[in-house]
């Protein structure tokens, strides 16, 4: 390796570090702060002022645990939805002709921007008579989340050879054995990771839950309000709060990949 | 085996469950997500009546975005997209090319994990911590007092138009590097040797091999960053100043104000220069490329 391709790789290192340090850089100072038990808006100083007070006051807060309960249930339907959604869509694809076509339309909703997604979606289910509660705000979860679902899932399918399935129906396997036998455990990676997707993505998704939901009010639109009314100790540990049940399932994803195996690359 | 795969086809009960399968999710995103935007694409040309619209052809709505100057805030947040898309572009071009073609494997993949974290965290809680940076008494104004750059707090880091570049910079980035390495990942090891090979400094073989190569994702990435830049509310509201106002803001106190036929003429806007995007990368960038691997 010449000097010029040493120094290269160095520069490129520092800049992948610092773009991350970017990223993740103001999260992590912001679960710092809301660690600190007083008003102020610093790091503790030490691990024996780490403090959970703050915490501890949100879950006195009636309206908190209604937009909670509401986030928890949309974020669970959403993943069911997207993720048999994903499934069927899986499914037909490796028998389709044009699957081109099939796969732009399932990922176009990827490049429609947020809030004209929700604007739109909200009009027309006024024109339908079908009034704002939590079901519009779940089609308009699974709406968002499916074309990233729908990839992972594509992903997961591609490592299924159509023989396996065919040697199967050779040897006399009904199509539901096929599905439960051989589909089935082969593709199940991408299909809790299709629900995963959707669980995450619903629970922080703010602006079409803003156009969409009815009365109850989702964890992300009662945030976004304690947000915008200016910044208090307790909204910093509501945002920590949203930050660690996500990171703590993104933890649980990581460990399920890594242990999960994976038949199609033995067999394959 | 090909005459196998046909008359399984032909089974007529195996076509009632090929269908079956099909149309569920292809009716959903016809349904719920193409058909909603072809309806506001029409509405914008109807009549604002006082709560909803009715029938009738006219470009009212068109003719306030004039008059009324509604697009001088378009233009405003189409230029803050526009040097977003940029900024990440040129961030995020070296690290995929760190990422795919420099680390070895085993780090590749936690880095491209670490880069798809942020997408599972709340944006949100994401931007508005970008406050806590960018604040009087924030990191970056303690950090430069503390080496003795500035003796004041710097005032307008914070709710002001360099804050919304950086909070669409943070929410975005990660978007630009994904197409990106799944385009590099496609130019092979040996067209990049061959290019050495033939005399090419690292510099050529980059400006006339690997970026021409990577058009595909590159494309994907800028319209991916620039529509969403172009649709985002959250860094405005939390980022921006009281004076800074943005199209997608007028959006929703448009829809707020019952004032339909103009929102959905802004929306149609927005979607055409999309759609426009869209159509200029499938005819020149090929980006369908980047799916190849899902066939």
């Amino acid at each position: 390796m010449g000097r010029a391709t040493i120094l290269r790789r160095a520069c490129l290192w520092t800049f992948t570090m610092l773009a991350l340090l970017f990223i993740f850089l103001p999260s992590t100072y912001l679960l710092l702060i809301s660690l600190e038990p007083s008003e102020l808006e610093v790091i503790p100083r030490g691990f024996s002022d780490f403090s959970l007070k703050w915490y501890i006051r949100l879950f006195h807060q009636e309206r908190l645990s209604g937009a909670i309960r509401e986030s928890v249930m949309v974020g669970l339907l959403t993943a069911g939805i997207t993720s048999f959604l994903s499934l069927l869509s899986g499914m037909s694809y490796r028998k389709l002709r044009k699957k081109s076509y099939f796969l732009g339309l399932l990922i176009f909703p990827i490049f429609v921007p947020g809030i004209i997604g929700a604007l739109s979606l909200a009009v027309f289910f006024r024109l339908i008579h079908i009034r704002s509660s939590m079901y519009t705000v779940v089609l308009g979860h699974v709406l968002y989340a499916l074309p990233y679902a729908v990839i992972v899932t594509l992903v997961s399918f591609s490592g299924l050879k159509e023989g396996f399935i065919e040697a199967a129906r050779d040897l006399g396997a009904s199509g539901l054995r096929a599905f439960k036998d051989i589909i089935f455990p082969l593709t199940r990676g991408g299909i809790v990771g299709a629900a995963l997707f959707g669980f995450l993505l619903s629970l922080n998704e703010f602006i079409r839950a803003y156009f969409l939901s009815g009365y109850q009010e989702t964890l992300s639109i009662y945030m976004f309000g304690q947000m915008k009314g200016g910044a208090n100790p307790s909204i910093y540990a509501l945002a920590g709060f949203i930050l660690s049940v996500s990171i703590f399932l993104v933890l649980i994803a990581l460990i399920y990949y890594s242990f999960i195996r994976y038949p199609s690359r033995t067999l394959s | 085996m090909k005459d196998i795969r046909k008359s399984n086809v032909l089974k007529s009960k195996d076509r009632i469950l090929f269908f079956i399968q099909l149309l569920p999710p292809a009716l959903f995103v016809i349904i719920l997500g193409a058909l909603p935007l072809v309806l506001i694409m029409i509405w914008s040309f109807w009549e604002p009546t006082a709560y909803w619209i009715k029938p009738n052809l006219t470009i009212a709505a068109y003719d306030k975005f004039f008059t009324l100057e509604r697009y001088i805030t378009f233009l405003k947040t189409l230029r803050v997209s526009f040097t977003v898309t940029f900024l990440a572009l040129i961030i995020g071009y070296p690290i995929a090319y760190f990422i795919r073609k420099i680390v070895n494997e085993k780090y590749r993949n936690v880095l491209l994990f670490t880069f798809i974290i942020p997408f599972f965290l709340s944006y949100i809680v994401r931007v508005f911590s970008l406050r806590l940076i960018l604040g009087r008494y924030g990191v970056i104004n303690n950090v430069l007092m503390w080496i003795g750059l500035i003796s004041e707090p710097l005032e307008g880091l914070l709710f002001s138009e360099i804050a919304v570049h950086i909070g669409l910079l943070s929410s975005y980035l990660p978007f630009m590097i994904f197409p990106i390495v799944l385009s590099i990942e496609r130019v092979g090891e040996s067209t990049i040797e061959a290019s050495q090979d033939l005399g090419a400094t690292f510099f050529h073989t980059l400006t006339r091999v690997i970026i021409p190569l990577t058009k595909p994702g590159i494309f994907a990435g800028c319209i991916f960053v620039f529509v969403s830049s172009l649709g985002s509310t959250v860094e405005w509201d939390l980022l921006g100043g009281v004076g800074e106002f943005s199209t997608p803001q007028m959006l929703e106190s448009l829809m707020t104000a019952l004032k339909f036929p103009s929102a959905f003429a802004i929306s149609t806007m927005i979607l055409a220069i999309t759609m426009g995007a869209l159509l200029l990368g499938f005819k020149y960038a090929r980006i369908a490329e980047l799916f190849e691997t899902l066939e």
